[in-house]
């Protein structure tokens, strides 16, 4: 059930909050599709005892009040463990709240559990994490994407109305569109990052995933705004508008045809309502992905230094010297796919090879001045969420260059760092399409408003 | 041998005195007891992100002013990357490509310009301790802990010059009030670079830094050491190879840093956590307007105004609150020159004695005025006015009071020295004989008797008019 159905149901006294997390631990337990690495059902049952109790009394803390949700968990939570999907952390538990995890609960809302996701939010299949991978709720062969692989699952298959993601590259809008949920990255600096565990600091943006736009809205706003933990906020935002101007891609190269087949069926839609689209290109996507390694492996092997085996994590203290020690931890704890860039990125960042981290940097400058020249004569631009549909479990985890691909249309809106959102654009051979409409940078309210009239009309149609 | 120049440059690390840390809420006091002022954010935990405690940045910006630096309007942090048990996250935040100043100098005594090439914020690690059972310890109370590092240009040609720009340099920010700068407490940390050539000589030679450098005489020792190292080897027609060496506090020592312990790469790039720091005008302006009088600046003005010596000066100005009381105690007394000294040994003798700065004195500067002014005014001779000043040190008693305690007025009357005189002039009448005679010398004799009668209580100008008189009836 969406935040409004649930809540009519609460209001109505049809069901109680204390039933509804009942039920979903029930499903989650039957579903069996290994969404979740934590269940936190003992904060779960004492914050739905509580909002059961404000709903009898008529006092309700707000839209989310006894909603359901669960977190990637790589957003910390006070005593909670969080593993971020890696055996290095498999054991800790953090003694603090992320700002997004504290908002939620001040608003009510209820934690089911932290879900599974590529470790350390690397990957786009959820393949990479050391809890195994994630299920696919539309064909349980598949993989549900990456790396919210956990969360966009949970939310598909109705385990929490709403979970929160990660998105550096596409992380939340890629797996929305493998299992046909929503998913919105806003502007950088809309939500605070305070809690959020770092991959790559300058993309990294929190997501939403939900089930549909109206929903996103709701939660986008009980987690937004200023925080005084998070220096790299800015809550600017546009005025409303109407949308007049759309823009679509017309060469998409690499492009599943099954894909080009529903996206054309979208725009076509999108012109049935009244919209002229007008065809632009992508011609900066193959920069983009230079710059998004680039600047996420660098950041990356920065931000993953921390994990050393001496304070908190995985330990071993056996080793002949310090350097025995960090290896042992950092061999033994990271999967390989973190190695990989780890590894990459501190190779980038030595000597001379610095330059081309400087380098990421000019080419994001640039691929910020071309999406901003976009905009400047289009409201929205809308192209697909993914080149292809979900693959098979196991299919591609030793195909790089196809992995490669997997973040090459969403990426360029981290780089450009404006808000992008996924939606259900319908289903092929019963697997979804996620169709994804792109807006100005602080066009966050106005791309929401828009895309729930779009997603309506979509919906209509069946 | 050859004669090789030294060419020095100094890193200096000071702490700035703020109540938090630069990156999170944790005190920033001193605790014996490890681990206590830690928090998620300086433990480096997973998710957690710094946010500059502002606190830091006029502090920062008073130094560098007093430096003569620019200060950039735009600087910005850089994430310095190493493993090492004491630094929580992997890497430091510190200020690389766009540090907060630039460009600065110092003068020394000599009228040579030490030239500063940088001054740029960062934070400090926490400490790791080995016991006694070869166990490594931990403590991050120190990680986070605000510091400044102050980077010169190679411009110094002996330790001497090194001893005196340190030295100046702990004043400043003394003065400043931006850190207390104990080396022993590694609130100031000096690390030279040293470099030597042959005369001719236009490229510099290879330089070795030194750390672990605790105290003033440490700096020297090593430095000295180090040079006599590189002198060595240079004559044997050897090359000095770029090291850290560390100086052995326990065995007066140099050894060279292990390679491990070294880092040579650090992979520096912009923190991507912490916006740029951008200042206004108006800002720097502000500061520029609330700066104290300099040591420099307060140790010409008090040559000037108190007639001091060049070294009395110095002494006097070592220390800001010394010259305040200084100034305060002496306001209005007329003979500088003979109260000066009470500056220059006698108080600085009993803060020493008592390891105490001027403020935790028993006594204030209007008692100590009003005892300078008594001497002034030949109440007291300076014999005794050093005995009522270590009494006043010690019970915090006015001078008038001390003076009654002693044995009543300050002089005894007329009569009464005439009286005494008279006993005087019996007791030694051989001495006031041999004076009448023409031995002039025995004047001051028989004065030094009538003092020593007296017990300080007489006059010194009276006695010596009235003992004139007495032997001339
Ligand atoms: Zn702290």
């Amino acid at each position: 059930m969406n935040i409004e159905d649930l809540r009519e149901s609460f209001l109505g006294g049809k069901v109680s909050p204390v039933d509804i997390v009942d039920s979903l631990y029930k499903k989650i337990d039957e579903d069996d599709l290994n969404d979740f690495i934590t269940l936190s059902k003992n904060i779960a049952y004492e914050q739905a005892y509580l909002s059961e109790k404000r709903y009898k009394k008529g006092d309700i803390l707000s839209e989310t009040d006894g909603i359901p949700f669960s977190l990637k968990d790589n957003f910390s939570v006070k005593g909670l463990r969080m593993t971020c999907g890696s055996k290095i952390l498999s054991d800790f538990i953090s003694p603090y709240d992320s700002t997004v995890y504290e908002r939620l609960k001040r608003s009510g809302a209820i934690l089911i559990g932290k879900n599974n996701l590529d470790e350390f939010a690397m990957g786009s299949s959820n393949e990479t994490s050391f809890f195994g991978v994630v299920k696919n709720p539309h064909n349980r062969e598949y993989v549900p994407g990456g790396s919210s692989g956990g969360s966009a699952v949970s939310v598909a298959s109705k385990h929490s109305t709403f979970s929160i993601g990660s998105d550096t590259g596409g992380s939340v809008r890629q797996p929305a569109s493998f299992c046909g949920v929503v998913g919105f990255k806003p502007t950088y600096g809309k939500i605070s990052r305070y809690g959020l565990v770092a991959f790559s600091s300058s993309l990294d943006t929190v997501g939403i995933m939900t089930l549909n736009v109206s929903d996103c809205k709701k939660v986008f706003n009980t987690v937004r705004g200023n925080d005084k933990h998070d220096s790299t906020m800015d809550d600017h935002i546009n005025e409303k508008r109407d949308l007049k101007k759309i823009c679509f891609v017309k060469d998409i190269p690499h492009a599943d045809l099954k894909v080009i087949k529903k996206y054309e069926e979208i725009c076509s839609k999108l012109e049935r309502m009244g919209f002229s689209l007008q065809p632009i290109n992508l011609d900066f996507i193959d920069l983009s992905m230079a710059a998004y390694k680039i600047q996420t492996m660098c950041e990356a092997s920065s931000n993953l230094a921390r994990y050393d085996g001496i304070k908190y994590g995985l330990q071993k203290f056996s080793g002949d010297n310090l350097f025995d020690i960090y290896s042992k931890v950092r061999g033994e704890g990271f999967g390989k796919e973190v190695k990989r860039r780890i590894m990459t990125g501190t190779y980038l960042l030595m000597y001379e090879n610095g330059r081309y981290y400087d380098l990421s940097f000019k080419l994001r400058d640039y691929i910020s001045n071309s999406v901003d020249s976009i905009f400047e004569n289009f409201d929205m631009m809308v192209l697909p969420t993914s080149l292809f549909l979900p693959f098979k479990i196991g299919e591609r985890v030793d195909d790089p260059v196809m992995m490669h691909l997997s973040d090459s249309l969403t990426a360029f809106a981290n780089l450009a760092n404006v808000p992008a959102i996924s939606i259900n654009g319908g289903y092929y051979e019963k697997l979804p399409v996620g169709v994804q409409f792109v807006g100005k940078r602080n066009d966050d309210d106005n791309l929401l408003d828009w895309v729930k009239i779009i997603e309506e009309e979509i919906k209509k149609d069946g | 041998m050859d004669e090789y120049i030294v060419t020095i440059g100094v890193e200096t690390h000071i702490q700035i005195k703020t109540k938090s840390k630069i990156f999170c809420k944790c005190s920033t006091e001193f605790t014996e007891e490890p681990n206590r002022n830690v928090c998620p954010i300086c433990m480096g935990l997973p998710g957690v992100m710094p946010t500059l405690n502002f606190e830091v940045v006029p502090l920062a910006i008073k130094t560098a002013l007093a430096l003569n630096c620019n200060i950039n309007r735009i600087s910005g942090f850089a994430r310095k990357n190493y493993f090492y048990p004491d630094l929580p996250k992997g890497y430091q935040i510190t200020q690389h490509e766009f540090p907060l100043a630039t460009s600065g100098y110092m003068q020394l005594r000599s009228g040579k310009k030490i030239r500063i090439k940088r001054i740029h914020l960062e934070e400090d690690t926490g400490k790791m301790i080995h016991d006694q059972d070869q166990n490594s310890l931990l403590d991050f109370n120190r990680a986070g802990v605000p510091l400044m590092e102050i980077v010169t240009e190679p411009d110094f040609n002996s330790e001497k010059e090194v001893i005196e720009y340190l030295e100046n340099l702990q004043r400043i920010v003394r003065y400043l009030d931006v850190s207390t700068a104990n080396m022993e407490f590694g609130e100031l940390r000096g690390e030279p670079n040293i470099s030597l050539r042959k005369k001719d000589d236009q490229k510099l030679g290879t330089k070795t830094e030194i750390k672990n450098l605790n105290s003033f005489k440490s700096i020297e020792k090593g430095i000295i050491l180090e040079i006599e190292r590189q002198k060595e080897l240079l004559s044997k027609g050897e090359r000095i190879i770029s090291v850290t060496m560390l100086f052995d506090e326990r065995k007066q020592e140099l050894r060279p840093m292990r390679k491990k312990e070294s880092v040579s790469e650090y992979r520096y790039f912009p923190e991507p956590d912490l916006p740029d720091l951008l200042l206004s005008e108006n800002f720097i302006e502000e500061i520029k307007k609330s700066m104290v009088e300099l040591p420099s600046q307060k140790l010409e003005r008090l040559q000037k105004d108190y007639g001091l010596s060049f070294e009395e000066g110095e002494i006097i100005t070592s220390n800001r609150d010394f010259a305040d009381f200084f100034e305060k105690s002496v306001d209005g007394v007329k003979n500088l020159k003979k109260v000066t000294k009470f500056f220059i040994r006698e108080i600085p003798a009993i803060l020493n004695e008592k390891k105490i700065g001027v403020k935790d004195l028993k006594f204030n500067h209007k008692d100590l005025n009003k005892l300078l002014k008594m001497i002034d005014e030949e109440k007291v001779n300076l014999n005794f006015a050093q005995d009522i000043l270590k009494k006043m040190s010690l019970t915090g008693n006015d001078p008038d009071d001390i003076i009654k305690c002693d044995g009543g007025n300050i002089s005894l009357n007329e009569k009464d020295v005439e009286n005494m005189i008279i006993e005087v002039i019996k007791e030694n009448s051989k001495e006031v004989e041999r004076y009448k005679n023409g031995e002039d010398k025995l004047f001051g004799f028989l004065v030094g008797q009538c003092m020593k009668k007296a017990k300080n209580r007489a006059n010194p100008k009276l006695i010596n008019e009235m003992l004139k008189e007495i032997l001339k009836r």
